[in-house]
């Protein structure tokens, strides 16, 4: 006897069977009629629906025999399902396969087979439709056929089956999958119903859809009320600007944290709400949370108006002190003798301290609450070092000790002037205080590592004991009680420095070794302006670039503003004077000109006199760059003098290009772009990165649309996929735009520029970046325009 | 230099302090105000300087400030804020007002006249 093979994929098949979950179950008349159907159609006694599983055929349907299963390994079926053919045996005696076969032998004493496969729908045969008898027979080639058609028939029920029942797990996953999202959603809302915070979601067109019930109770309005009207109503007039603004910023896909504005309560009276939110732009949904801060604003203020009371309180009365002890020990009011002088220099000493400890308490308040804030400048360190010693000589004096500057290299830092003072006379009057007589205390500043300056402060003093080395920055520490009472210190002076410097991004530390001094030191980040970074590889200026002139006769500052200023798209001309700056506007047109006041030879204010008494230079625009304020001028007033700003040194970068960019723009030769594209992270990008370029962004054909009729446009950027049309669709609009602009395709789509009209160059986003785009447009444009239109 | 200076101050012992201070450091000319109105009345245009408290009841310095600089006789004479309240953007406050400079309190009782001078030639 051979025993049948088992297929390849049996595992797959055995899945799709027990897919079928078919058996071991019930007779159904379906499968029993299908095998009396087939034992009629070949004339057999015995006809089977045979389903072969890993160990033995089971028997869905049979006609004429009792058995249920059988091994498989003595199966007839078992040889159909390894060959996927059908099966005919005419004599099982004459067929070594099964003469021996103990289904041959012994009952049911099989001599006639014939097995039509039953495939399943990946095609596996899972069992056989077979018809068996005791004699041997022959099949006709019809009868075969009719055969394996009623076996399709049943391998249709049992595909069938497997539907349905795939079905119903699929219901049953969904029911469970229901039910659950149904708790997450109920419990969601019993979250969103008791939170104490106003959680809301909006959409884009700037209405609330969903709050909770906290809105009511903090705003006074039914929840209708506010669900009724743009949200934007309910915020306070002077807050709307930036709302709108911070709600663009979420729609964008930004997020946002730490937002305040207020909104209306139903009595009229207005809340402070601080915000966090993001968004889903997919959806077009705003989620925020907002919580009610009126109460800390309220707290916040009546802090500051207490303390400023107390200080001003405080310090009233130590004028007095101060004042009387001062008066008497300066010896003014008549002498004194030397021990009630001493003693009363005791009291003064201490007064002048007191004071000063009221300054301090100030600030530490301010420090500790964040409050502080920086004037940051960009300022000449070495500038601030050398004011630094010049303040604390006096003090040195005092102490018999001498501050030497080093000379250091000409670093710029962005600080504030007077905390950065703060700072380096606390260092300075502590290296003094504890200098011998005679001592020298020494400020330098050096290029230190990631960019930073190191300022260092060394003195020749005692050294700081190592036990007391871990507390040098905290309050209210000093060495010991007999230091405090020497030095006078109020024991926040360290604590505030160090603050200081964190504020800036710095570091502050020491180093001492007892009986050799201390040297204390602190970072800061060196500013390198846009300018000085860009010095090195600026690009020429376009041809159509506007032309300022820059008059001012020290090198250093005129090569930093003149940096600044053709960093920005300008071309510039320096001049170290005034006659030198008349004779280039005789020659060459100026559209702008930059002007100090202390020149050599004519004076700036007499130049600027006379340029406004010509009538060709009456209205250039002069923004004058000098070292004092416009209180200089004496009782001239600037804008008699029709300026356009008043900038005093160091040149404040930022101003100094919203001055020259109102020109421009006024001048209406400022450079349009017009920028349609769908991705806001591409339209935020590019904008950026296009400085001098006055980018106007549409994200959709129909905008662009309405975009175009504002024009003039110099330049158009091109995105083609867009939500409501093929970008491309706007180049007949864009062509017959007066002036032409420069049309730069920056898309996904890869298009070749040569061959659509009307383009002049096409760049993938996949290669290309925002800046090549700028890049092209700049070059394309400085070809295409000549001088900019003059309004 | 000698000088002319109204000092107004509503504490009577900043007063007293301040002119001494002027008067026996640099034997300089004193008068008094202790408010802004009494400032108004003693005002003429031959002092040199005014030190002008800024928290007083009745007429505040900055009001008192305004007051002077509406009258034509008066409008020239520079006025010195001397306020306990000296916080920078405060400062930055009194010097848009119109004062010619600030002087923090508590003062150096030696150096005032110093302090007034350097700010008068600045």
């Amino acid at each position: 006897m051979k025993p049948p093979r088992v297929p390849d994929g049996e595992q797959e098949r055995l899945a799709d069977l027990f897919a079928c979950v078919v058996l071991d179950t019930q007779a159904e008349p379906e499968f029993d009629d299908a095998a009396r159907v087939a034992a009629w159609v070949a004339g057999t006694p015995i006809a089977l629906v045979s389903l072969v599983d890993g160990s033995r055929q089971w028997f869905k349907a049979r006609v004429g025999l009792d058995a249920t299963e059988t091994p498989r390994d003595v199966s007839f079926c078992g040889h159909v399902v390894a060959s996927d053919r059908t099966l005919i045996v005419p004599d099982a005696h004459a067929d070594e396969r099964f003469a021996d076969n103990p289904l041959v032998t012994g009952p049911p004493h099989v001599r006639f087979y014939a097995g039509a496969a039953l495939h399943s729908r990946s095609g596996h045969v899972l069992g056989t439709l077979c018809v068996i008898d005791h004699v041997p027979r022959e099949l006709d080639a019809q009868t075969i056929l009719m055969l394996e058609a009623q076996a399709r028939q049943v391998a249709g029920l049992l595909e069938l089956r497997r539907r349905v029942r795939e079905h119903e797990q699929a219901q049953g996953a969904l029911t469970d999958a229901l039910a659950e999202r149904d708790d997450a959603r109920r419990s969601e809302a019993r979250w969103f119903e008791l939170n104490l915070d106003m959680l809301c979601i909006a959409n884009f067109e700037g209405m609330f859809t969903r709050l909770n019930p906290a809105w009511s109770a903090v705003l006074g309005y039914e929840l209708d009320e506010l669900l009724s009207r743009p949200f934007i109503e309910f915020v306070h007039p002077e807050d709307r600007d930036r709302t709108n603004a911070e709600a663009a910023h979420l729609g964008g896909g930004g997020v946002t944290i730490e937002f305040e504005n207020r909104y209306r309560h139903k009595d009229g009276t207005w809340r402070w709400l601080l915000w966090a939110g993001t968004s889903d732009p997919e959806v077009g949904e705003i989620y925020a949370v907002a919580r009610d801060i009126t109460e800390r604003k309220r707290l916040d203020v009546m802090k500051d108006e207490f303390i400023s009371t107390v200080s001003h309180e405080l310090r009233t009365p130590l004028t007095s002190i101060r004042g009387s002890l001062g008066l008497v020990t300066g010896g003014v009011l008549g002498e004194v003798p030397d021990e009630v002088r001493s003693v009363l220099k005791i009291a003064e000493d201490n007064s002048v301290r007191l004071g000063r400890l009221v300054n301090d308490l100030l600030d530490m308040e301010k420090l500790g609450a964040g409050r502080l804030q920086l004037d940051r400048r960009q300022l000449p360190l070495a500038e601030l070092l050398q004011a630094a010693c010049e303040a604390n000589a006096g003090y040195a004096a005092r102490h018999s000790a001498t501050i030497d500057l080093t000379p250091s290299p000409p670093f710029m830092v962005l600080a504030d002037r007077h905390r950065l003072a703060q700072v380096l006379d606390n260092l300075l009057s502590n290296a003094c205080k504890f200098s011998p007589p005679g001592g020298r205390v020494t400020l330098r500043a050096e290029p230190w590592e990631d960019g930073m300056i190191r300022v260092f402060v060394t003195d020749e003093g005692p050294g700081i004991p190592p036990e007391f080395q871990p507390h040098v920055f905290d309050r209210f520490e000093q060495a010991d009680g007999s230091t405090s009472a020497v030095a006078g210190g109020t024991g926040l002076g360290l604590a505030i420095a160090r603050s200081i410097v964190e504020l800036h991004g710095g570091r502050i530390g020491f180093s001492s070794r007892v009986g050799r001094g201390t040297t204390f030191w602190f970072e800061l980040a060196e500013e390198r302006s846009s300018a000085q970074q860009l010095g090195a590889t600026l690009p020429p200026p376009p041809p159509g670039a506007a032309h300022v002139l820059v008059c001012e006769d020290d090198p250093d500052v005129a090569s930093i503003v003149g940096l600044m200023v053709r960093a920005r798209g300008y071309r510039v001309t320096e001049v170290r004077s005034a006659e030198e700056a008349w004779e280039v506007l005789q020659a060459v047109r100026v559209d702008a000109m930059t002007l100090d006041l202390h020149l050599p030879g004519v004076d700036g204010l007499t130049f600027l006199q006379q340029l406004r008494a010509d009538e060709r230079f009456a209205d250039l625009p002069v923004i004058v760059v000098t070292g004092t304020g416009s209180e200089g001028l004496g009782p001239v007033r600037p804008s008699a003098l029709g300026l356009t700003d008043w900038l005093r040194k160091p040149v404040d970068e930022r101003r100094l290009l919203r001055a020259l960019d109102g020109v421009r723009a006024q001048r209406g030769g400022a450079t349009r772009v017009l920028h349609i594209d769908d991705d806001p992270v591409t339209r935020r990008v590019l904008t950026a990165v296009a400085p001098g370029l006055d980018v106007v962004t549409a994200a959709t054909v129909a905008e662009a649309r309405a975009k175009l009729k504002e024009g003039p446009w110099h330049g158009v950027v091109l995105d083609l996929g867009l939500p409501d049309g093929d970008g491309l669709d706007l180049l007949p609009e864009i062509k017959s735009q007066r002036p032409t602009p420069s049309v730069v395709i920056f898309s996904g789509r890869e298009v070749d520029a040569e061959h659509v009209d009307g383009v002049a160059a096409a760049l993938a986003k996949s290669v290309r970046d925002e800046g090549d785009v700028v890049e092209t447009l700049r070059e394309l444009l400085g070809r295409s325009r000549g001088r900019p239109p003059r309004g | 230099m000698s000088r002319r200076v109204l000092i107004v101050d509503d504490d009577p012992d900043i007063r007293r302090i301040g002119a001494l201070c002027l008067e026996r450091v640099a034997g300089w000319e004193v008068v008094q105000a202790a408010s802004g109105s009494e400032c108004l009345e003693r005002m003429d245009p031959d002092f040199d300087v005014i030190l002008l408290d800024v928290m007083m009841p009745g007429m505040d310095g900055p009001t008192t400030l305004d007051a002077l600089g509406r009258r034509a006789s008066t409008r020239e004479v520079p006025v010195i804020f001397m306020t306990a309240r000296v916080q920078l953007d405060e400062v930055e406050e009194y010097l848009e007002m119109g004062a010619q400079g600030v002087i923090a309190k508590p003062f150096d009782p030696m150096g005032l006249a110093a302090e007034v001078d350097s700010i008068l030639t600045r």
